[in-house]
């Protein structure tokens, strides 16, 4: 199956809702878990993840910190913010409905 | 929160930079670690510049990130070529500075409003008079009793009237220090403070209870400006006691910071109750304004037919006691108008005499700026030419035109605001330095002029102002911009047409600030040059007061005292000295009528004054000792040519009333005319009377007049201040002055005009020499090929001089056209301040047309040259 581009909208979904589960994640960590859990139907562009990070950062949804791990890199991590929880939830929201509105086109088609 | 760590990001974008990279470097070792191929992992990453700018975006304010990249790129577009850089922001600083000073001068003096509640209901009283000649005046002054009788009228709720002097230099003297000092002194009415909303800064105010009967409250209040300068802002002043006059008063208070008195361009340094002044019984000596401080929907029209009323009654009262009156004075005088003058700006002498002469300077200044701001438009439009590919460039990889008129307007305004800031500083120095040379011993002025709101709301306005007329056109040239043409290397024809306009327009401000230089110069030359009729070199005037009625024979032993110092040649004694601003009119009568409208000056003098005055005596004899007063009179030629048709004069008799008393004086001796006032009003008749004690005007101050051998006046001005004391202790000397500081005070204001002028007109010539030098190098700089293939077949020299200059020349000869017009404008507002300079002077005109061609013809020679010397054969070979 050809590897889709992310829906419009979804990568926030995706990224809010992989922090929720698993706290603490880099950028490479949160690709790789997209990629995992997806069984590599969805991929995570690496040119539009950080950007997005980098904008849900400032929007205040999650925020960072660089931590030094053994190799001696230092790598920065990610966690969901309060904000992001009631982020994460009406962006599930929305995309239920969606879904299900799709899915109805779908079936009445 | 998120703003602001947007605008910190902006200022530490390094740092932002490198954390994106980092990151993207540490998800690249991951990618490796886990088994993908380095060049694989880099590639899947896409271009990290575009992940880096994408998250730059989201966390910086972005239109502030490129404001800041663009003030860093245009200063270093200005240091790129830093003379001519320097050259614009100093040419540009100066041109401001003075547009600076000179508002700080007119805001001080005239625009500022008093710090008082409702400055726009302030109005004084004045009124129109006959002067001594003849033309009818306007004055402020009323006497007191006038005052009582109009402020009764006022109805309670509708406004108040305010009696308030104008601020005197008084004599005083603080505790038992013996040693007096000046200070400058207001009478005011109690109501004053209450009325204007003033508040205290220590202990209290003047109250109207303070005011209620002559005499009774020796009370005073000092202004914050003197309680800051003359006492170091001590908190013990209030209590303190000064003797002034024969009373003993005590300071009461201190008013707060900011009111400095009505009079603007004089500080007010104590303020007394007008009841404290023997004035306010005298009915005819008039020393006091009248301010009406109106309430809220009191029409100013209304009060002033009412007080008109009340002063029309009061007039035919007194006229009954006015003799020797001719008709139309009388008439004039029962006519008892009325006016309500604005006054929110305060009201003051100084105000009325440079209110105009300011306005002008403004003008001329603001037209020096006009100049500069031309050459540096000059400028930019030149670099914007040079830069041309460079802005092609950055259209087409996509630069948005509103953000390269930023980056060219920007360039602009860091010359503009740079150019305020040292222009800031020479205001700084040149407005007090202004307020020095206009000021003088008799008229001292002194002005706070504090950096205000309104110098900073000014100095903005100057810099945006200055920022759109030279970054403007650049700016807008910016839409015609074509990337293709421009970078194929086709450079846009060069707008000759445009730079030529603006000489065109700098010429017109040249002839026109050189023309007013000329009207001004030649204004003040004529009246300098006006013959006094007495020699002022090496006269000094000592102004004496007397603690006690002294005999006459005491003053002429004081005055024979002074006569035995070395290197005095002669002394003489007079009411006081010519030309202090003081002067004394009366009617002259013959056979008990009057005979002309116009009164005569009068001057008591003692023997000996003609000859230390040097004013020739034409027939009969000088006033001797022993001449009697009333009876014997000097008058002079112009007196014999208006009251006796210039028949002979020796031995007539006239009457006139001193001090309402009349007098017979029996003409002993006829003198040359001189000046008494004023150089600018022709000779006047004057009358001088002999010298007496008691005197009929001026009891007890006189002046004494002596005239040295050499020009080391200073040293002897001490001894002769010694001399006097010791002579007769009774003597105090109050004022010191040689007779050329009080003439050419006379002229003060016109010599400021003129030399103000003059280094403004130098400027201005200076700048448009540079101006008009930049345009026709640039052009020639241009045009070599063209003028290199002239040359090569064979043109005349002339010929291609004439090709350099004449686009020029096109708009040199509107221009100056259009100078002369606005000049020729101009010479109508002017009216009065110019001395015997008629409307249309074609010398002067001429003059003006000769220096400014003379000036581009100087600017223009060397791009001349340069044209001519173009060597053909280089040039088409560099091509």
């Amino acid at each position: 199956m050809k590897k889709t581009d992310n829906l419009q909208g979804s990568l926030d979904l995706l990224v809010l809702n992989i922090l929720f589960r698993r706290p603490r994640l880099h950028g490479y960590g949160i690709m790789s878990a997209i990629k995992d859990i997806s069984n590599e139907i969805l991929a995570v562009e690496e040119g539009s993840l950080y950007p997005a990070l980098h904008r849900m950062e400032e929007a205040g949804w999650i925020r960072s910190e660089w931590v030094t791990k053994d190799t001696g890199r230092r790598a920065r991590l990610y966690e969901l913010t309060a904000i992001g929880k009631q982020q994460l939830a009406s962006e599930e929201d929305r995309w239920r409905t969606v879904t299900a509105a799709v899915n109805r086109v779908l079936r009445m088609a | 929160m998120s703003y602001w760590s947007r605008i910190a990001n902006v200022f530490r974008g390094d740092r932002l930079v490198n954390e994106i990279d980092e990151e993207i470097e540490s998800h690249i070792a991951e990618a490796i670690e886990h088994g993908r191929d380095p060049a694989e992992a880099r590639r899947a990453f896409g271009s990290p510049l575009k992940v880096r700018e994408q998250s730059q975006e989201v966390r910086l304010a972005m239109g502030l990130d490129s404001l800041c990249a663009d003030i860093i790129f245009g200063y270093r577009q200005l240091r790129k070529s830093k003379v001519t850089s320097a050259a614009a922001i100093l040419s540009l600083a100066l041109a401001m500075g003075a547009c600076l000073s000179v508002f700080r001068l007119l805001d001080a003096m005239v625009l500022r409003p008093l710090p008082v509640v409702n400055p726009s209901r302030l109005y004084v009283l004045t009124f129109p008079y006959m002067d001594a000649k003849g033309d009818i005046q306007t004055t402020q002054a009323f006497d007191y009793p006038q005052f009582q009788q109009l402020r009764a009228v006022m109805k309670p709720g509708g406004g108040e009237l305010l009696a308030i002097s104008a601020p005197l230099l008084a004599d005083l003297t603080f505790g038992s220090n013996e040693q007096s000092e000046h200070m400058r002194l207001q009478f005011v009415s109690g109501s004053m403070f209450n009325s204007f909303g003033l508040n205290p800064a220590l202990g209290r105010l003047l109250l109207p209870s303070d005011d209620v009967s002559p005499g009774n409250s020796p009370v005073a209040v000092l202004s914050w400006d003197a309680w800051n300068r003359r006492f170091g802002r001590d908190p013990h002043v209030v209590g303190r006691k000064f003797s002034f006059g024969n009373d003993s008063y005590e300071i009461v208070g201190v008013s707060a910071k900011g009111f400095t008195g009505t009079d603007p361009g004089l500080i007010t340094d104590l303020f007394v109750p007008t009841m404290m002044t023997k004035l306010v019984s005298q009915p005819g000596i008039a020393w006091v304004r009248i301010w009406a401080h109106l309430a809220h929907g009191s029409s100013p029209e209304i009060v002033r037919q009412k007080l008109m009323a009340v002063e029309r009654a009061e007039r035919v009262e007194r006229a009954k006691s006015r003799h020797g009156d001719s008709a139309a004075r009388l008439q004039q005088y029962l006519a008892s108008e009325l006016f309500l003058e604005p006054a929110g700006s305060g009201f003051s002498e100084v105000q009325h005499l440079y209110r105009r002469p300011l306005t002008i300077l403004a003008l001329v200044v603001f037209l020096v700026l006009l100049i500069a701001c031309v050459n540096v438009a000059n400028l930019m439009v030149g670099r914007a030419q040079a830069r041309s590919r460079e802005m092609a460039l950055r259209v087409s990889i996509g630069a948005g035109r509103l953000r390269l008129i930023q980056l060219v307007l920007i360039e602009s305004a860091l010359i503009s605001l740079l150019a305020c800031i040292f222009g800031s500083l020479f205001a700084a120095w040149a407005a007090p330095f202004i307020v020095n040379q206009i000021s003088s011993a008799s008229t001292p002025i002194a002005i706070s002029l504090s950096y205000d709101w309104r110098v900073s709301a000014f100095s903005a306005a100057l810099v945006f102002l200055a920022t759109l007329s030279f970054g403007g056109i650049p700016a807008l040239r910016l839409r015609l911009i074509d990337p293709a043409a421009a970078l194929r290397g086709a450079t846009e024809p060069v707008r000759h047409r445009s730079m030529n306009f603006l000489a065109g327009v700098q010429v017109a401000f040249c002839v026109l600030v050189v023309f007013v230089t000329a009207l001004f110069a030649a204004s003040f030359h004529r009246l300098a040059s006006q013959p006094l009729g007495f020699d002022p070199d090496h006269l000094i005037n000592l102004d004496v007061t007397t603690r006690q009625e002294l005999a006459l024979s005491q003053w002429e032993h004081v005055r024979d005292e002074l006569r035995n110092v070395t290197g005095v040649t002669s002394a003489a004694i007079s009411t006081w000295p010519l030309f202090n601003g003081a002067w004394w009119s009366e009617q002259i009568l013959f056979n008990g009528k009057p005979s002309l409208n116009q009164e005569a000056y009068f001057l008591a003098i003692s023997p000996n004054w003609l000859e230390t005055m040097r004013i020739p005596l034409v027939s009969g004899r000088e006033l001797q000792e022993g001449d009697p007063y009333p009876g014997s009179v000097l008058v002079n030629q112009e007196f014999v040519r208006q009251y006796l048709n210039g028949q002979d004069a020796l031995g007539r008799s006239f009457q006139t009333a001193i001090a309402g008393k009349t007098i017979t004086c029996n003409v002993i001796g006829i003198t040359g005319d001189a000046r008494y006032v004023d150089v600018r009003e022709p000779m006047h008749a004057t009358v001088y009377l002999p010298f007496t004690s008691p005197q009929p005007i001026m009891n007890g101050s006189a002046t004494f007049v002596v005239r040295s051998a050499d020009g080391n006046i200073a040293s002897l001005a001490s001894t002769l201040r010694q001399r006097i004391t010791r002579a007769e202790p009774a003597f105090r000397v109050t004022e010191i002055r040689t007779q050329n500081e009080l003439v050419e005070q006379n002229t003060i204001r016109e010599r400021l005009l003129a030399i103000m002028s003059l280094f403004f007109a130098g400027v201005a010539l200076a700048l448009s020499i540079i101006g008009l030098y930049g345009v026709l190098s640039y052009s020639v700089l241009q045009r070599q090929r063209e003028i290199g293939i002239r040359i090569a077949i064979g043109a005349p020299a002339r010929r291609v001089a004439w090709s350099v200059v004449s686009g020029v020349v096109a708009m040199l000869v509107p221009g100056a056209i259009v100078g002369i017009g606005l000049g020729l404008l101009c010479r109508q507002y002017f009216g009065t301040i110019l001395f015997s300079i008629e409307s249309i002077n074609l010398q002067l005109v001429g003059f003006t047309l000769a220096i400014t061609a003379g000036v581009m013809f100087t600017a223009a020679f060397p791009a001349v040259r340069r044209a001519l010397r173009i060597e053909p054969s280089r040039i088409l070979k560099t091509e």
